[in-house]
Formats: structure tokens, C-alpha cells, sequence
């Protein structure tokens, strides 16, 4: 499948949004918001990882898919979602704060990536792995890889529908960023599961390499950037190359909780 | 919102990070499950709130697998009771530790004053290389200490290294702030319990330092 089909699957998604607003009030405004046509339109692309794992890019300055690291050592069980869905080749990017539980570390994009990755990166209006074990579909008798082929989106045109949901299905464009759940499900038809239900994610093949005009911010806990040497060394980078690097104190280790604030507080400041 | 877990019924099966030796000794979230069903997990991020695990995520025991194998979390051979009010940290040999919170935190505390210590001696004799292994040790044990990136700072300098050296002290505000942060909170909860209708006196300024030590003792 490509960018016709993704550009088809596009126009289909966004009228079934528009019927959905129509035959659930308040309806949609026929212009969106400034603030959704803003967010939508800028909104960067987060990765984060383990410490481990994200020590490890920042030695080897690229994000590689999961197909690309299964040489070295990194297992891909036939029921993981990635061998599943057919997805293992793409290196993944949510288009909000990140999102990832279990991680510590991470780095975002800016939306310019998408245009790099225009032919061959897709977007889908929710986590696809998430697809396998926890979200429910509402007809069950429909495969998770119909499914998701169903709802592969271009890039960066995926953003028009991201921009439509924000208004039609938000309370207010910014709690799609802060993670907070829209007032009304949309037409999708997935249930269970958290924000990554409705949080939007691109996929890139191959690899995608991190010291490039893309990067946008890296996060990571102060007690890593100086006690690992590859953190210390992408951190010094992002210092002379002018890209904004932060880093956190993480209370009781819970550095998820650290990490999220952190780029939200970040998000907030640079796009609100 | 998910129901919160009494943290008496659960079991520590190991933690959501993934470490090499360099990152330790460190403290770490823990990763759950239930004693009455063991297919059952809980992963972070999750708070506790007098004895009860809340807003979890609950995973079957085959997507810890799938995490373990992505190297997104660790998994221990052997599960051991979860305890109210106690913290899990990792030690340098990668054994692991479950104590009382403020018991977890004398021993890093100990162990980051002794490795700042030796850091100190090993640079006076010159050993850099051992002076920094050793301020990775001290800081990863306790990350509000300054000394472990000063002596990372002076390293860099003795090494030509001026972006490393800035590194440092941009790391070093950002301790200070929020150790400064905790402070005012400090304070303003100590007035604000003793004056609950006047408002809070404005900071006066004062040596940036002055009593963390006693503030991170009484934590």
C-alpha cells in the first residue's frame, strides 16, 4: 500500500469525523481553531526510551527499528505486536509528549521530519501496537492488520485530521497534549487502553539518525547525563549546535513521571 | 480510573528501567504483580497513597516478557513481598535492595559521600580516569550533590574539554534550582502551618547552600 491509499484512507477518515460531529452536537465549526490549526501543525515527534536503550543511541546516533536491532540481540517474539502487524522494519514517533511508559529518556523531533520521510513514513490516528493486546476493536471479526492498513494516513497530512479531532472531539485543543481524554470517542471505534488510543504515531523506515537539523529537544535524568559518557556527549552536541537539551531530577527513580512533565512543561512553553 | 491495589497483596518481580553498570547504584521504580494471581502485573507510572498502589497499569505476565525482551524493563528470578513506604534500588553488582524509604536513602546517601571522597583522592593523585568512574558512582547514588560535577567539571578542564566543562555547570544550576525549589516549599509549608491566615514572608536572600544538608537529613 501507498500514498494513494494513505491519501484515500485520509478523506474517508476525516468525512466519517465530519458525519460523526454532525449527528453528535455541538457540531464542528466549518474553520478550526487557531489554536488546533497550530498545535496540529507543530506539534513534535517524541521517541524515548530505557536508559539503557537510550544510552545506546546516543553511542550509536540513530534510532534503528526493532528489524535492525534483532541481529544484535534484541528478540522479536512471533506474537510481539511489531511481527504481528509488520511493523518490526519502522522506527516509531508519537506526535504529542512522550507517551511510552517505562522510559526515562527521549528525544523529539521537529514536524519537518515528516516531510524528509514524506514517500515512505505513515502515520495512524493511534498506538498500532497497541492494536494487539489493548485495544478492543468494535468488530472483532475485522484482523488488527485490516484494521490498521484501514487507517494508515500520509505525512504530514495526517495532521489535518489530528487538527479536525482537536476541535471536534476535545474539550480544547491542549488537552490532546496534556493527555487528558476527549469528551467524545470519535468515529474510530477503539475502546480500553489509555492516550495512546488517540494519540497519533508515525512510522519511519529503517533508521533515523539522531544529530541531524530534525532534532528538536533530548530529555534525559541529570544523574545520566553525567555519569554516562554517550549521554554526556550527545548533551555537549545539542550545547554547541544550539538544539535545547534538558535535564531533571527524578524523584524515587520514577522517571517516567520526571520525563513526561518535563516535555510537557516544554511543549507548553515553546507552542502554547 | 483503575482500582488502587492494597500494597500487601502484591509481589516485587523487578523494576521498570533497564541499567548498565555505569547508571548504579540507583533507585528504581518497581515492577508488580499479584500474590493471588501471578498472570496479573502492575507497571508504572503509578503513585502510593497509605498503602495502596494507584492508577497503575496492569499488563499479563507475557507483556513483561515482550518488555523485558525490548530491554524496556528488568525482570528478577525470584518475585519478594512489596512493603508499604519501601524503595527498591539497584547497587553496583546489580543486587538489588528493598528498604525503608529513609533507610535506602542514608545507605546511597553513604555511598555517594564515599565515592565523592575517593573521587577527590583520585584526582589529587592524578587518576582521572578512576576520579570519574567514581563521580559517576556518587552521583548517580544521589543526584542533588554538587561536588560529584565539580570534580566532573575540573576533569574536563584538566582535559581541554570547555563544552564538557559548561555541561557541568549547566547541570549543577539545574541541582540547584530545584534543590533551592525544595527549600522554598520548605519553608513556605513550615509558615504556612504556623500562620495559616497571614501571608508567606518574601525569601530572603541567603547562602545558596545553607542548610541542604540538615533539609536532605530531616528528608
Amino acid at each position: 500500500m501507498g500514498r494513494n491509499q494513505w491519501k484515500a484512507n485520509l478523506d474517508e477518515l476525516c468525512r466519517s469525523l465530519e458525519d460523526y460531529a454532525k449527528t453528535n452536537p455541538p457540531e464542528v465549526p466549518g474553520q478550526p481553531s487557531a489554536m488546533a490549526a497550530h498545535l496540529s501543525d507543530s506539534l513534535y515527534l517524541a521517541n524515548s526510551a530505557s536508559d539503557a536503550n537510550f544510552s545506546a543511541i546516543c553511542a550509536s546516533g540513530y534510532l534503528f527499528s526493532a528489524a535492525r536491532l534483532a541481529p544484535f540481540g534484541r528478540s522479536l517474539a512471533p506474537t510481539c505486536p511489531g511481527v504481528v502487524l509488520g511493523t518490526t522494519g519502522s522506527v516509531f514517533f508519537y506526535v504529542s509528549p512522550f507517551r511510552y511508559p517505562h522510559t526515562g529518556c527521549g528525544l523529539l523531533f521537529a514536524h519537518t521530519l515528516e516531510l524528509h520521510y514524506e514517500n515512505e513514513g505513515v502515520a495512524t490516528p493511534f498506538d498500532s501496537g497497541a492494536l494487539v493486546k489493548k485495544f478492543t476493536r468494535r468488530n472483532p471479526a475485522e484482523s488488527p492488520q485490516e484494521f490498521l492498513s484501514r487507517h494508515e494516513l500520509p505525512i504530514p497530512e495526517h495532521r489535518r485530521y489530528l487538527c479536525q479531532c482537536m476541535d471536534a472531539l476535545f474539550h480544547k485543543p491542549e488537552d490532546y497534549v496534556d493527555g487528558s481524554d476527549p469528551r467524545r470517542p470519535g468515529p474510530i471505534g477503539l475502546d480500553g487502553g489509555d492516550q495512546r488510543r488517540w494519540t497519533h504515531e508515525v512510522r519511519v523506515p529503517d533508521r533515523v539518525a539522531v544529530r541531524g537539523s530534525h532534532l528538536q529537544a533530548v530529555f534525559a535524568p541529570r544523574n545520566r547525563v553525567a555519569a554516562d559518557p554517550a549521554v554526556e556527549d550527545l548533551f555537549k552536541w545539542c550545547a554547541t549546535e544550539g538544539v535545547d537539551h534538558m535535564s531533571f531530577d527524578t524523584p524515587r527513580g520514577d522517571d517516567f513521571e520526571a520525563l513526561r512533565q518535563k516535555c510537557r512543561d516544554y511543549i507548553r512553553r515553546k507552542l502554547y | 480510573m483503575p482500582n488502587p491495589w492494597n500494597v500487601d497483596d502484591l509481589e516485587v518481580v523487578g523494576y521498570a528501567n533497564v541499567l548498565k553498570s555505569d547508571m548504579l547504584p540507583s533507585v528504581v521504580p518497581p515492577v508488580f504483580r499479584l500474590k493471588s494471581s501471578a498472570e496479573r502485573a502492575l507497571l508504572p507510572p503509578y503513585s502510593f497513597n497509605a498503602g495502596f498502589l494507584c492508577n497503575a497499569t496492569e499488563a499479563p505476565q507475557s507483556e513483561l516478557e515482550a518488555l523485558r525482551d525490548s530491554n524496556d524493563i528488568t525482570l528478577f528470578d525470584h518475585a519478594f513481598p512489596a512493603r508499604g513506604g519501601f524503595e527498591l534500588w539497584i547497587d553496583r553488582a546489580f543486587h538489588w535492595h528493598y528498604q525503608p524509604r529513609d533507610e535506602a536513602g542514608g545507605e546511597l546517601s553513604r555511598i555517594a559521600a564515599e565515592a565523592i571522597e575517593n573521587a577527590t583522592e583520585a584526582l589529587r593523585q592524578g587518576n582521572l580516569e578512576e576520579a570519574e568512574r567514581l563521580t559517576s558512582v556518587a552521583t548517580s547514588a544521589n543526584d542533588k550533590r554538587l561536588e560529584p560535577l565539580a570534580i566532573k567539571a575540573a576533569i574536563r578542564r584538566i582535559q581541554g574539554d570547555t563544552a564538557g566543562e559548561r555541561l557541568m555547570a549547566e547541570l549543577a544550576a539545574t541541582a540547584l534550582e530545584e534543590t533551592f525549589n525544595l527549600l522554598v516549599e520548605h519553608y513556605y509549608g513550615a509558615a504556612a502551618r504556623k500562620q495559616p491566615t497571614e501571608t508567606a514572608p518574601a525569601p530572603v536572600p541567603r547562602r545558596p547552600m545553607q542548610d541542604v544538608a540538615r533539609l536532605r537529613a530531616a528528608a
